[in-house]
């Protein structure tokens, strides 16, 4: 096995005019494996897509593409039609006067003859569409369409597969379907994929490593699991989950820490002193009580509840009055006003 | 995202950009060399003339009085069409539109034959409404039926009476698609050379073809084109920002949706009266007259050696127009429209520089770059397709462009990420899906070359004879029995593929947009 990394992105910057929308990006994409590049609408996602697919040049730094550099100090030595990066932007864009086959057919060097045919009648059976070789685009429902898109690059055995959030035109219910088979596609082929999402469950789990991109910057690549439970910063923490932000001091020993819901266990060391402690909702747990809810031993009152179906999310007030919320079985959803003790469970985390 | 992108237009496409545009800036240069031939004092006193002035009150009258009349009746025209509960609305208006498709020289000999009297002004202003108001219509209704019904719901719940609504709400709404329809309907007036000659109506176009037949004073014909440039430049600039406002109305952005027509009993009987009339001047006069011309036919044998001969010639002129056209535009389309930069606009902008120039001065300006740099084609068909390719350049390049744009600039980048080069996506994915709208833009550019009348007057080879100059041959001395066969297959042949286009765009109006991006 070659272990040089199918795409490497080195201290890459772009701007727009005064805008600038990338700064110093650096990533390596290792061969068969999928990256998600996670971040808001604005984030700077798409440029480097499009920085790495050669429609957009970035101002500065190096990309390399199999190890051959492409672009370089804002000159793009290769231009896109020899990368040997494909694309599957947002909605397909299939190309409407083409049959299915054709499409899928297009990038491939001959597109005639035995061996062409059987590339994409592989394809077709991998998507799982082999009786539509000869449907038009226009034909096909959004996500039979998406994975034609997919089909289509995987064709030529691309060096890397670009994803533009792939599924945001696609409705919530297909989604999900639509992008369990993608990811098993390119499971089964091994492709290698960077995939471009600001959908935090997507990114964390389609992908074996997430590189989270907040305002042009790339502030922390890591696998999904380390991701979600040991955010760099307080906007990561944010940012990939549902987070509970709570003032609070760190003991002397570094590891405990004190806040509203009283004493807690740091997932790592920190500094003595003031701290943003965060906590995953589902992290904290909270019983029903029958004291009064004014009495000093009441941890903390329902204030609101909201009813979900498999689940609910209740909004405590501590006896700080701050309000907390938490997510909880929708069979245990306690009444507004009644007196619930707090618990939080398992190890969190100090931003100082 | 093309912010601040920089784009170089690839060599295969700049070469023949360039071409094309410098073609096209041959009219205006050589306008320029022969109206400044006597030198530039000459050209003062030609415009200082009591004269010069006479013809730019009566230009400019005539202007007026057609665009007020155009808007007049177009803006009725789309609000019967579009807001009026009447069976059959998708045919009406595609008689409505039909009047585009009579030269306005057949339809002024038209009615000169049922009413000779009518020559002169009045004639001029009946012939050109008729011909003009679409240009009015067809936008106004377009921007009628992208009106959001809602609003108008809100309104009315908010207290509005009807006409309170039409008038507070509606009107300012299309206003922008009115004042861009009348300054086209202006610029028409301007450049028409059919309609005033056979009304014998001295204007400008009229003046400038008189001077030079004539043949005395060339340069006198040059400068009264130059005048006639600077108006016609005018009414192209403020037509190009009110297209612009009136693009920003929500045109195209679907189907209003549980649109309530007006089905008063009033409105219906004005609507009524008001379709009858504008169908019987601007379609039931012509016709009439052309099928009463046939009858008259019936004293002498149809000459039909000849009939057919001005067939085959207009078919054949149409046709190397559109093909030559086609070519020309194609790559300033392709390079306005996916490669922007300062290059391809400026390319873009010369090949629109004609579009200012009437018809009759780019045959007068076409004729002296023949004699002095195309002697050996003088008289001959290549520079009789080079001054319709030059009438018609603009048309095609715009439309070629919106063409290519209606598709999304994603797909060629995913051809590209898929190995095919700069060449081979233009090839194999941007021409083929623009090529219903290259097909239209040809259609469209023959369709008009063989009813163009100025240009083929001045620079048909010689013993050429098209149904246009034919029709003109006949009528300019009332044979009316001869015109007749002409002038039925002209209406034909330029009534079917109207109708169609017109019908087509009806349809494709009131259907939901761009099919297959939803599943």
């Amino acid at each position: 096995m070659n272990d040089t990394p199918a795409l490497v992105v080195d201290s890459v910057s772009h701007s727009f005019g005064a805008l600038g929308v990338l700064e110093g990006v650096s990533l390596a994409v290792p061969r068969g494996s999928i990256t998600a590049v996670l971040g808001p609408s604005g984030g700077g996602k798409t440029t480097l897509l499009r920085a790495v697919a050669g429609f957009e040049t970035p101002s500065e730094g190096t990309v390399r593409i199999a190890g051959n550099v492409v672009v370089h100090d804002g000159r793009s030595l290769v231009p896109p039609e020899r990368r040997g990066v494909t694309i599957v932007p947002q909605e397909g864009a299939l190309f409407p006067h083409l049959s299915v086959f054709d499409n899928i057919a297009f990038g491939l060097k001959k597109r005639r003859g035995s061996d062409a045919e059987k590339r994409v009648r592989h394809l077709l059976d991998v998507i799982e569409l082999g009786d539509l070789a000869d449907a038009r685009p226009s034909s096909l429902s959004g996500g039979m369409q998406q994975r034609v898109a997919l089909a289509r690059a995987l064709a030529p055995s691309p060096a890397l597969v670009l994803l533009d959030e792939p599924f945001t035109a696609l409705d919530a219910t297909l989604r999900q379907t639509v992008r369990d088979e993608v990811v098993a596609t390119l499971r089964r082929e091994g492709e290698t994929a960077l995939w471009v999402t600001h959908d935090q469950q997507e990114a964390l789990s389609v992908a074996d490593q997430v590189a989270v991109l907040l305002d042009g910057r790339l502030v922390q690549v890591a696998d999904p699991v380390t991701l979600y439970r040991e955010p760099a910063t307080k906007q990561v923490a944010q940012f990939v989950g549902d987070a509970v932000v709570l003032r609070g001091t760190v003991d002397h020993d570094g590891v405990h820490a004190l806040c509203d819901t009283g004493r807690v266990t740091l997932s790592r060391p920190a500094v003595a002193g003031p701290t943003d402690i965060v906590i995953r909702p589902e992290q904290i747990e909270i019983s029903a009580n029958s004291v009064d809810p004014n009495s000093p031993s009441c941890d903390g009152v329902v204030c609101s509840t909201r009813f979900f179906g498999h689940d609910g999310i209740v909004d405590v007030r501590l006896a700080s009055g701050f309000v907390v919320s938490v997510r909880v079985h929708a069979t245990l959803l306690p009444a507004v006003g009644e007196c619930v003790d707090v618990r939080v469970n398992g190890p969190v985390l100090a931003f100082a | 995202m093309n912010v601040g992108r920089r784009v170089r237009v690839p060599a295969p496409l700049a070469l023949p950009a360039v071409a094309a545009a410098v073609i096209a800036l041959i009219p205006a240069f050589y306008l320029a060399t022969q109206a400044f031939a006597r030198g530039a004092g000459n050209v003062w006193d030609e415009i200082f003339q009591s004269r010069t002035w006479d013809l730019i009150v009566r230009s400019t009258w005539l202007t007026a009085v057609v665009t007020a009349a155009s808007i007049v009746v177009g803006t009725v025209g789309a609000w019967v069409t579009t807001r009026v509960a009447l069976p059959g609305r998708a045919v009406l208006l595609v008689l409505f539109a039909l009047p585009l498709a009579i030269p306005s020289y057949l339809s002024a000999f038209a009615w000169i034959s049922w009413q000779p009297g009518l020559e002169g002004f009045w004639g001029a202003v009946i012939v050109l409404t008729c011909a003009c108001y679409p240009y009015v219509m067809l936008p106004v209704a377009a921007a009628l039926r992208g009106l959001d019904s809602t609003q108008e719901d809100v309104a009315r719940s908010l207290g509005r009476t009807q006409r309170q609504v039409m008038w507070g709400l509606v009107l300012p709404q299309v206003r922008p698609s009115i004042t861009a329809g009348g300054l086209l309907v202006a610029l028409y007036v301007l450049s028409d050379f059919g309609a005033v000659a056979a009304m014998r109506y001295e204007t400008f176009t009229w003046v400038i073809y008189g001077a030079y037949r004539a043949g005395f004073n060339p340069s006198r014909a040059a400068i009264l084109s130059l005048v006639l440039v600077a108006a016609a430049l005018i009414l192209v600039t403020l037509e190009s920002r009110a297209r612009g406002r009136a693009g920003a109305v929500r045109i195209g952005s679907g189907v209003g949706r549980n649109r309530r027509n007006t089905a008063s009993p009033r409105a219906v009987v004005g609507a009524v009266v008001a379709s009858l009339s504008i169908i019987g001047v601007g379609l039931g006069v012509p016709v009439v007259s052309v099928i009463s011309w046939l009858g008259r036919e019936t004293q002498r044998s149809v000459p039909w050696a000849d009939v057919r001969g001005a067939i085959l010639d207009s078919f054949l002129i149409g046709l190397l127009t559109a093909i030559a056209t086609i070519l020309v535009a194609l790559p300033v389309g392709i390079a306005a429209s996916r490669y922007r930069s300062r290059f391809s606009s400026a390319v873009e902008r010369s090949t629109y520089v004609t579009h200012a120039l009437p018809g009759i001065v780019i045959a007068i300006s076409v004729v002296y770059a023949g004699i002095r740099l195309l002697r050996p084609w003088y008289q001959k068909l290549p520079l009789l397709v080079l001054g319709q390719l030059l009438i018609f350049l603009p048309l095609a390049v715009a439309a070629i462009r919106n063409s290519i744009e209606q598709s999304s600039a994603r797909i060629e980048e995913a051809a590209k990420s898929l190995g095919a080069g700069t060449m081979a996506t233009i090839r194999r994915v941007t021409v083929p899906l623009a090529l219903p709208g290259i097909g239209a833009a040809a259609a469209l550019t023959m369709l008009n070359a063989m009813k163009e009348l100025p240009t083929t007057l001045l620079l048909r080879p010689t013993g050429w004879e098209t149904l246009a100059t034919s029709i003109w041959k006949y009528s300019t001395v009332s044979d009316y029995s001869a015109v007749g066969p002409y002038a039925l297959t002209l209406m034909i042949v330029t009534a079917v593929p109207t109708a169609i286009v017109t019908s087509l765009t009806v349809l494709r109006v009131s259907r939901p947009s761009s099919p297959g991006r939803q599943g």
